[in-house]
Order: structure tokens, then C-alpha cells, then sequence
């Protein structure tokens, strides 16, 4: 009986939004063997839109449609093999419910905030557009407008969006989705390093003897790596080690030589735990760490990136939200800091959470020693099942195979360490370790920092689609970086606005608050995709604002917006994307977009041409705003120097920023590159520019002689090129950075050089703080910083008492706006269910498939129970995947940050389970 | 045989088929759509289906079972549909059957063994997959190390869980003698 209510309950949850798409060409099933029918195929390279790994697909068109894809044989990352994902890139575009109109909420004919979606011309959208936008810009100012942007983003639409942002609408109010993914991973990079990215590849993945996973399910969430990783094993059962360190036993933990389940939270100890064994058993690799490394820490109290007034609460999240101010130690995060269980500590860094400094090794030491393996142990271990004993030594293992002195080691992670209250913490604690040992940078060994999105590093770190970034590493705060990118940019000095803006999570509490009156959304979901989103459905809908929503489906977020713009998918246009190997690859239009959807590129440029510069580029108001250089709460009008440059106040965005005078000497249409490929953007704004291509090759001299160098635009199209890894220098790919026989910008005779720029003079102190006035240089050095156990400020208790984390599953791309479009996924998964331990089941009369509430202090939902399966919980903890709109998993995750990193903890809201 | 399948891809072809005659002149459809519901063997029949109201198909908790369509030879008779979901033998069928009988090899819920087709697998042809793994409900389905699925066959039923989630349609039941 309870079968039936399982399948009436897919079905209604799924009805909203997963069409079937009926009719569709088959994809590779036909691409596996030639036949007659495949001789008036059309084959080019491209990648794949899903994940970070960066997948070679080769796409099969006729007649203008996709007609087949199959894994790129010749892409060195995929090597042919795809993932059932990837396989089905080819029928993403045809789902039933694709939008082909502008749709606008209307009564009468009229906008109305509370009227119903309406189809209208592309003119008429970006009228309404317009009106609003200027009516919050010219209110609030270039901080009461934003773009929430993603890592979905092609590197040209990144680069649009933030110079159009940035240079045009002087706002820094842009953030991508990619903050909830990797912004810890990139804080921790800056902090260690002074450069973003890794410095290690996929190679390593073949080099290496040891891999060990944190956090990271690699087999179901980076399955073509795993392939990679398990065919290694295959062929080397003894010699190469695999270990799994993860909060439910999963997919990974599968071929893997030891599985160490541990407590949310924890492994912060775990490291240190390592940590102090280096230690003791004299394994530093004093050389390495010598001559290339100094030792940091930071402060403690930094908060948990809530917010800080409860104004906005509901009545059930006050008390955990109160943490944001101040905390009681409990026994074990007393021991973890040295201070006394039950000290009350006010959270006062929460404004500089970034803050460090250098210390000397005697202090790491007594940094780690309160991490002893009885210690740790007792606190970490996950499974209540397991014998103390058993897990002792399997931590005990975990310690020998790091330190092993011949060994070579790869740490791999993803969300459970990025999406996490100490992110960027325990991000840093693993390059401690690889660091500590020398074991990073070389073939074979360092520690990798896996993506989840298709250009996340490409786009949204390297572009810089962040409220605090410029593209190729620079920072909106320092006024050398904007200098240059000004000058590059031909834009007068002080356009540039110095104040970092909102970050993503802060863009949808503004939208709550009031402070931020115009939004748009653009490659990605987030009012699915961002935790407690309760609170962000009603601030979109019941405030004053203004939301648009570029979409190619009507996803959560289309349908709370104002206005719906219709927008071209992957194959519909020109794009390049940058994997996590800093690998960037390129691809052609194959086919053109349905109705009137149109390119993210054609929509920025063509709205554009509505802003003349005397409209945003003359004095504005910047609340908060205080520079060196600028009058306190003011941009100065830069109208008279623009003049002097010789623009017009009547000059628009377009002409300016766009169209100008290098950029339409690229010339559309550019056949040589071509080779018989159409592409829409140039058609629609049909003034005889290639915008792709001159906006990518504007873009990559922000990186071209410092240390971020990519090729041309016309070598990534190139058939014989399967991607490069930058930095690229005299046409040469680099595989491992900082390492002089590798890395042309290592210095000769260095052996290493961690030549990244950020954060390289610090003052120096003990564990506590900083003691010294002046500051240090560490030019040419990586940090390896002491962080502390800090416990995770929502924990199971009497009331809510279970753990419940967020992730995926192997079949569903993020909110599934396109993997639920295929019909062959959607059968395989239809809905989101909830994986529970049998006996945690028992002890709520549950059993498998009985539909049951999961309910948070934030709101509940609705989920099919699951007992068995490919994830096996411990007791205590739960997981259920966020794809399915119908199973609003959002609703019930807290909205902690990482401090330092603003990155959304996903993994850790406590909550309970009953009969539905 | 040969005859009337060329004479309805005829009939397909010159639009017979969408006529009433063409539909009786050419009985398309003999092979059974599906395994018969489980304990129904013996009691359903050309004769005494024909005019029953469908009573197995109504009660079906999974909503199952369905009925041959009235232009197939076997019209009437209930047959099992996996593709939105699998057997729990939960016997509803059996108690609606206005022509219930007995039958004594049907000793335990049994309907076959699934059987995996290699050739369609997408875990088979190299593509990572793995969406059968939740589907068994007594957890038979299991992957080698590299990554290729297979169904231990021991205590299969042949429910038709697993069916129901293959994204390559690759799994099948092989209806053991009994059933």
C-alpha cells in the first residue's frame, strides 16, 4: 500500500517541472556504430555543460539539430568515457517547457507585480527592464542593483556581465552560485599561496600511489575522475591506496582500502590530528619547509556568516542564530582552542574574518598538540556502530600513509570541505599537511581542489564574477588593481568602485532587507540552490523589486521573477569554459536557439545600449564606501575625464565597454574559425562583430606576463586542440604550477617558488594574535596555517535529532532545470529521497518508501524514505539530494557561511523525520 | 506469419490500420505485452477475461497491471507493466479475480528472474551509471569494481523494481516456468 503513495507522490512532484521530450533523435546509442543514416552528420568538438571535470563531447548535428553526442576520444580528460550525464548532453535543449518568449507579469496590458506571465517582444522586456532598473539605480544607487551570475557562465558572458557591472554601472554587486561551491576553496588558495587555482592536474591521478578523498564523493559527483582513479586501482590492487574520509558511507567508499566515516565537523581535528603526528614523529620536511614556506594563524572568533540581527527570523531559528554573536565553548572546542568549556566568547572578528598572521613553528607545534589520536578520536568518529578501537587505527593508517616518506600522496576534495562554517579553515588545514611534508606541487603529489561547476574556475574566479573580484586575480579594493584594469579597460580613473559589494547570500538577504531593489539572474537557480530560501521566495515576491531571470526553462527562479527572458543553452552558442585543471576549452555554435531565446551575450551587450554614460558615470551615492582617495560614501563623476578621453556623454554602454573601436575590428563573419558555423549573437546585433571572440581576447590580457596566461581565442577553436592549461607561455601548457622544472614562472634555481602576489607581508604574533607593528615580507613563500576544531553551531539535539546534509546524485545536474528535461535521467531519478539508516527508520516506524516530513527550524518538506541503496547513512545523519523542486530541500538549510569565505555550509542543518 | 506481418506494414503504410477493417483484417498484435500478474495463471483465460470488468487492473496498488488493448489477439487479459513501477505480490489481484483458481505450482511470489542485457547497459558500454543500485528491493543488483552491474539471480522474484528506473530500458523478466 505504501508503494502506491510512493508513485502518486513522483508523479505529482514531478509534474511542475520534468517534461519528457518526446521525439528527440537518439543520441550516442547511434553514434557507437555507423550506419548510412550518420553519413550526413555534421561531428565538432565541444564540452560537456555539466560539472567541473571538463569533459570532451563531440556533437553530431543535422539539419539543424543535435542529433548525437559521444565522449571526445581524443580529450585527454575523459579520454571517450562519459558519464550518464554527460551521454545525454545532447537532448538538454529539447525539453517540452522550453521558453521561446520574453514573459512579463502583466494586468491589463500592464507590468504588474502581482499579474500573470504574458508573452512579449524583446523590445518591450528590456523596456520594462530599463524603467525598473533605473527607477532602483537612480534610488539606491549602484549598491541597490545585482547580478546573480554562476560558474555556468561561458568565460564571454562572465567577462560581459562583469565588466558591464563593474566598469559600467560602477556596482561590484555581482556574485556568482559558485560562491556556494568553491569560494573556501579559493580563500584558502589565496591565503596559502597568493594565487588562485591548483597547482597540480588530472595526471596526478596517474602518477600518484595514494589517493584520499575528503569530503568528496568523487564516484557518483566526478564519476570520469573516478573512472580514472579506479582504474588505477584495478591495475594496482596493492600498491595504490585509496582512502575515503566522509560523513556517510557512499559510492567511493566502494573500492576504497580504508573508510573513515567521521562527525560533521570534525575534520578540522582530523587534520590536526595529522598534523601533530608529523610532528612527533619528526616527518616535517624540513628543507621544503625552510626554504619555502612560514607558518600563520588567524583569529577564532569569526562568526558563522548568519545574519546578525534576528529582525528577519522566524521564531524557530533565533536561538541558533544568536551564535552569531556569541558562543559558549563547549568540552571538546575548548580543548581543540586551549580555553575553558563553558567561556562564553563574543564573536568579535566577524567583520575581518580574513585577518592573519605569521607565527613561529614552536607555536604551530603547540597549535596541534592538544589533537592527540584519543582526543580526536572520541570526537570524531561517525558511526556509532563502529568500535573505537577499529577506528583508532584506521586513523592511525591515515597518519602512516601521509607521512610515509616514499609515498606520494593526492588529496582530493569538493563540497564537504568548501561547503562548510569553517570552509576556508579546513581547506587550508589540507595544504598544511601536503605542505608540511613537501608533498605538493609535483607530479604525483599535492592536494587538489575538485570543482562542481563547468567553468567555475574558468569564468567565475578567473573572469572574476565575484563581488570582489577583477578579472586574472585582481581585487576591487586595491587600488593598483584598479588602476590597471581601468587603463586596460580605457576607462577614466576612479570609474572603478572600491567598496567590495554583496556577495550572493547577501544579495538575496538585501532583497529581503530592502537594500537591493533589482536583480538578475543569470545561468543558474538560485532560489532553488540557496539555503533557507523560505525567507528569499517572499522577499522576491512581496517586496518592491524588480527580479529578471534569464532561463532556458521556467525554473523556481523564473517563476518568482518579474520578468522571464528566454536564453540560448550551450550548443546555441560560442562559449569557452575552464575546468579545475585550469584546462580552458572552447567550442563553436552548433545549432541555433528555439523562437526568440536568445545568447546571455546578446541580451548583456543589446541592454547595454540603453545606459548613456552622463546616466552612470556622474557622481554616485555608495553607502558605506570608504577609500583612500574617495570622498566617504561617493563615487566622483568621471563625465569630464571621459570627455577628455574622448568619449561623449551620449555615448552609450555599448559603444564604450563593447563595440568600441578593437573590439569591432574583429570582424563577424570570421570564417577561418568558423568553418561553416553560424553565430546568433552576431546576427542579432548585426553591426559585423564577432563578440565571443573579441570579448575573450580583450579579456585575457588581464593574464597574459602575470602568471595567468591563456592563449588566443582562435587557438582553443582549433580542431587539433583539446584544451589548454594556463598559464600558457610561448604556446606551452603548464602542468605543475610553482614547480620550477614545470612552471616558467618559477624562478630559475628555486626548486619551488609560490610566486603568487596576495596577502605576502603579514605582522607576526603568537597563537593568540599578532604582536608585532610592522609587517614582514614573505614574497615567493606558501603559508601553512594553524586553524583550530571549531564545532559546527547547529547539531542534532533532543528536538531536531538528526544531521541532515545536501548534495547530488549521479544522474541530476544541480536543480536539475536540464537533466530533468531528459527523459532517460528523469526515469532513472525521478524525485529526491531522503537516505536514512534502517534502524533510525525502525525507531520512527518508518520503512523504505513510506513518504515522510523532514523538518527544519526553517521549514519542512516532504521525501520518499530510503534505507538501502548507493548512500549508507550512519545513525543519526540523513541526506537527500537538491535537484527536485518538488522535494525543496533549500527550505530547510541554514544559511551559514564560511566567515572568511561566505561559502553556504550545506552539509549541516539538524533536523527531525516523521510519518508523513 | 511472414504474410500478415508484410500485409500490416502494408496496411501500415497505405493508412489501413487507422480503418476499422483494417484493424480486423489484421490481427497486429499476438506476443503478450507483459508477464502475467502473479498466482493469475490459471485463472485467466480467452473466454473468461473477455467480459470480466477488469477488476485486477482497478485494485492494483502500483497501478501495474494493465489490460490488453481490444485490436490485440489476447484483448482483455491483464499483463504486467514495469515502467513506472514493480510488483509487491501484495495478492489484490488474486482476491479480485472473479475466476480465481488456485493454482498449486504458485507456491511462493515468484514472477522470474530479471535479466540484465549487457549489450544495452549503460554501465556495460563504459557510460558511469549506476541507476539501478537503490532500485532492488532486497539489494540484489550489485557493481564490480569496475563498475558494471550485475543481478544475483538467488532469491530474485522478478518484481521489476529495477526496471523501472533503467535509463537504457536494458533490464528484462525472464518468467521462470511457474509464473
Amino acid at each position: 500500500m505504501l508503494e502506491v503513495n510512493r508513485r502518486e507522490f513522483l508523479k505529482s512532484s514531478v509534474a511542475a517541472s520534468a517534461a519528457a521530450t518526446v521525439g528527440i533523435p537518439l543520441t550516442a546509442v547511434q553514434a557507437s556504430t555507423t550506419s548510412e543514416a550518420e553519413q550526413d552528420w555534421q561531428w565538432d568538438k565541444s564540452v560537456c555543460r555539466f560539472c567541473g571535470t571538463g569533459c570532451g563531447i563531440m556533437v553530431a548535428t543535422k539539419e539543424g539539430r543535435i542529433v548525437a553526442t559521444k565522449g571526445d576520444p581524443d580529450a585527454p580528460v575523459n579520454r571517450g568515457l562519459n558519464c550518464i550525464k554527460g551521454y545525454f548532453n545532447g537532448k538538454i535543449m529539447y525539453g517540452k517547457d522550453r521558453l521561446t518568449k520574453p514573459l512579463l507579469r502583466m494586468t491589463d496590458g500592464k507590468f504588474d507585480k502581482n499579474g500573470k506571465f504574458k508573452a512579449v517582444s524583446w523590445d518591450r522586456a528590456f523596456d520594462e527592464m530599463e524603467k525598473q532598473f533605473k527607477r532602483h539605480y537612480n534610488e539606491k544607487g549602484p549598491a541597490g542593483i545585482s547580478i546573480t551570475g554562476s560558474g555556468q557562465y561561458t568565460i564571454p558572458e562572465g567577462y560581459a556581465a562583469a565588466k558591464l557591472m563593474k566598469a559600467g554601472f560602477r556596482s561590484n554587486n555581482i556574485d556568482p552560485n559558485a560562491r556556494h561551491c568553491m569560494a573556501s576553496a579559493v580563500v584558502a588558495f589565496i591565503q596559502t599561496f597568493g594565487i588562485d587555482e591548483p597547482s597540480g592536474c588530472y595526471d596526478d591521478i596517474g602518477l600518484t600511489d595514494t589517493v584520499i578523498t575528503w569530503g568528496a564523493n568523487m564516484a557518483e559527483c566526478h564519476p570520469i575522475l573516478w573512472a580514472r582513479v579506479s582504474d588505477r586501482k584495478i591495475a594496482d590492487e596493492e600498491g595504490y591506496k585509496l582512502i575515503n574520509l566522509t560523513t556517510c558511507s557512499n559510492q567511493t567508499s566502494d573500492i576504497a582500502d580504508v573508510e573513515i566515516v567521521f562527525k560533521p565537523g570534525t575534520d578540522l581535528a582530523l587534520f590536526n590530528y595529522i598534523g601533530r603526528e608529523i610532528v612527533k614523529r619528526n616527518a616535517v620536511n624540513h628543507d621544503f619547509v625552510d626554504k619555502h614556506c612560514v607558518f600563520a594563524t588567524g583569529p577564532y572568533d569569526i562568526g558563522y556568516g548568519m545574519r546578525a540581527t534576528s529582525k528577519y527570523a522566524f521564531d524557530a531559528e533565533k536561538d541558533i542564530q544568536a551564535k552569531e554573536l556569541e558562543i559558549t565553548l563547549d568540552k571538546d572546542e575548548a580543548i581543540a582552542q586551549r580555553k575553558t568549556a563553558g567561556m562564553k566568547v563574543k564573536q568579535k572578528n566577524t567583520k575581518k574574518p580574513v585577518k592573519h598572521w605569521m607565527i613561529e613553528f614552536e607555536e604551530f607545534k603547540k597549535g596541534v598538540e592538544p589533537y592527540t589520536l584519543d582526543y580526536v578520536a572520541e570526537l570524531s568518529k561517525g558511526d556509532p556502530d563502529e568500535s573505537m578501537e577499529d577506528y583508532k587505527k584506521k586513523l592511525q593508517i591515515l597518519a602512516d600513509t601521509y607521512i610515509e616518506k616514499n609515498r606520494k600522496v593526492v588529496s582530493f576534495w569538493t563540497m564537504g570541505m568548501n561547503q562548510h562554517y569553517r570552509g576556508s579553515w579546513v581547506n587550508e588545514q589540507v595544504y598544511m599537511v601536503h605542505l608540511l611534508l613537501g608533498k605538493q606541487a609535483m607530479p604525483g603529489n599535492g592536494a587538489f581542489s575538485l570543482t562542481g561547476q563547468p567553468s567555475a574556475c574558468g569564468t567565475a574566479r578567473e573572469v572574476g564574477t565575484f563581488a570582489h573580484r577583477l578579472p586574472a586575480d585582481l581585487v576591487v579594493a586595491n587600488p593598483k588593481h584598479r588602476a590597471f584594469s581601468e587603463n586596460l579597460w580605457k576607462l577614466p580613473a576612479k570609474t572603478l568602485n572600491p567598496k567590495v559589494g554583496t556577495h550572493i547570500m547577501k544579495i538575496l538577504r538585501s532583497l529581503e532587507d530592502g537594500k537591493v531593489g533589482f536583480n538578475w539572474v543569470q545561468v543558474n537557480n538560485p532560489f532553488q540552490a540557496s539555503a533557507n530560501a523560505n525567507h528569499w521566495i517572499k522577499a522576491a515576491r512581496e517586496m518592491d523589486n524588480f527580479i529578471v531571470c534569464s532561463d532556458p526553462y521556467p525554473t523556481v527562479s523564473a517563476k518568482v521573477a518579474d520578468l522571464i527572458l528566454p536564453t540560448s543553452m550551450i550548443y546555441e552558442k560560442w562559449g569557452l569554459y575552464g575546468n579545475a585543471e585550469r584546462r580552458t576549452q572552447g567550442w563553436r555554435q552548433q545549432v541555433n536557439a528555439p523562437g526568440d531565446a536568445r545568447t546571455d551575450v546578446w541580451q548583456m551587450l543589446e541592454f547595454s545600449k540603453r545606459f548613456k554614460l552622463k546616466e552612470v558615470w556622474g557622481e554616485k551615492s555608495i553607502p558605506g564606501l570608504k577609500s583612500k582617495g574617495f570622498e566617504d560614501g561617493k563615487l566622483p563623476s568621471v563625465l569630464a575625464e571621459a570627455e577628455a578621453m574622448g568619449y561623449s556623454p551620449e555615448d552609450t554602454l555599448y559603444d564604450v565597454l563593447f563595440a568600441h573601436k578593437e573590439n569591432k575590428k574583429v570582424a563577424w563573419p570570421d570564417e577561418a574559425v568558423a568553418k561553416g558555423h553560424a553565430n546568433s549573437t552576431s546576427d542579432w546585433l548585426g553591426d559585423g562583430w564577432f563578440p565571443e571572440k573579441a570579448l575573450f581576447n580583450e579579456y585575457r590580457q588581464f593574464g597574459v606576463g602575470h602568471a595567468h596566461d591563456l592563449a588566443d581565442f582562435d587557438t582553443y577553436m582549433r580542431d587539433d586542440v583539446r584544451g589548454l592549461r594556463w598559464p600558457v607561455v610561448d604556446g606551452k601548457e603548464t602542468m605543475w604550477r610553482f614547480n620550477e622544472e614545470y612552471d616558467s614562472y618559477a624562478a630559475k634555481g628555486s626548486g619551488f617558488d609560490f610566486y603568487g602576489k596576495a596577502l605576502k607581508a603579514l605582522k607576526t604574533g603568537n597563537l593568540d594574535k599578532p604582536t608585532s607593528k610592522g609587517k614582514t615580507k614573505l614574497a615567493h613563500k606558501a603559508k601553512i596555517f594553524f586553524r583550530p576544531y571549531a564545532a559546527p553551531p547547529e547539531q542534532p539535539d533532543n528536538n531536531y535529532d538528526l544531521w541532515f546534509s545536501t548534495g547530488r546524485v549521479i544522474e541530476h545536474w544541480h536543480t536539475g532545470t536540464m537533466t530533468r528535461r531528459v527523459p532517460e535521467l528523469h526515469r532513472a531519478v525521478p524525485t529526491a529521497v531522503l537516505w536514512m539508516h534502517p534502524d533510525d527508520a525502525g525507531k520512527r516506524n518508518l520503512s523504505r518508501n513510506d513518504i515522510v516530513w523532514i523538518e527544519s527550524r526553517r521549514g519542512k518538506i516532504k521525501a520518499v524514505l530510503e534505507t538501502q541503496g548507493r548512500n549508507r547513512p550512519p545513525k543519526g545523519y540523513t541526506f537527500a539530494p537538491f535537484f527536485d523542486e518538488g522535494v525543496f530541500v533549500n527550505k530547510i538549510c541554514i544559511d551559514m557561511t564560511c566567515p572568511m569565505s561566505k561559502e553556504t555550509d550545506f552539509k549541516k542543518a539538524a533536523v527531525k523525520v516523521y510519518k508523513a | 506469419m511472414s504474410d500478415s506481418i508484410d500485409k500490416s506494414r502494408r496496411g501500415f503504410f497505405t493508412g489501413k490500420l487507422l480503418t476499422r477493417e483494417g484493424r480486423e483484417e489484421v490481427k497486429v498484435q499476438v506476443k503478450r505485452l507483459g508477464l502475467i500478474p502473479p498466482g493469475l495463471r490459471l485463472s485467466i483465460s480467452a473466454s473468461n477475461c473477455q467480459n470480466c470488468a477488469g477488476n485486477c487492473e482497478k485494485i492494483c496498488p502500483q497501478k501495474i497491471i494493465k489490460l490488453h488493448p481490444e485490436s490485440h489477439d489476447l484483448a482483455g487479459q491483464p499483463y504486467l507493466d514495469f515502467n513506472n513501477n514493480g510488483c509487491t505480490f501484495c495478492s489484490e489481484c488474486n482476491k479480485a479475480c472473479p475466476n480465481f483458481t488456485t493454482d498449486p505450482l504458485h507456491s511462493r511470489p515468484d514472477l522470474g528472474n530479471a535479466f540484465l542485457d549487457q549489450e544495452k547497459c549503460y554501465a556495460w558500454l563504459n557510460i558511469t551509471c549506476m541507476s539501478c543500485m537503490n532500485s532492488c528491493p532486497v539489494d540484489l543488483i550489485k557493481f564490480n569494481k569496475k563498475r558494471k552491474p550485475s543481478i544475483s539471480l538467488k532469491s530474485c522474484n522478478g518484481c521489476g523494481f529495477c526496471i523501472t528506473n533503467c535509463p537504457a530500458s536494458a533490464i528484462n523478466i525472464n518468467p521462470t516456468a511457474n509464473s
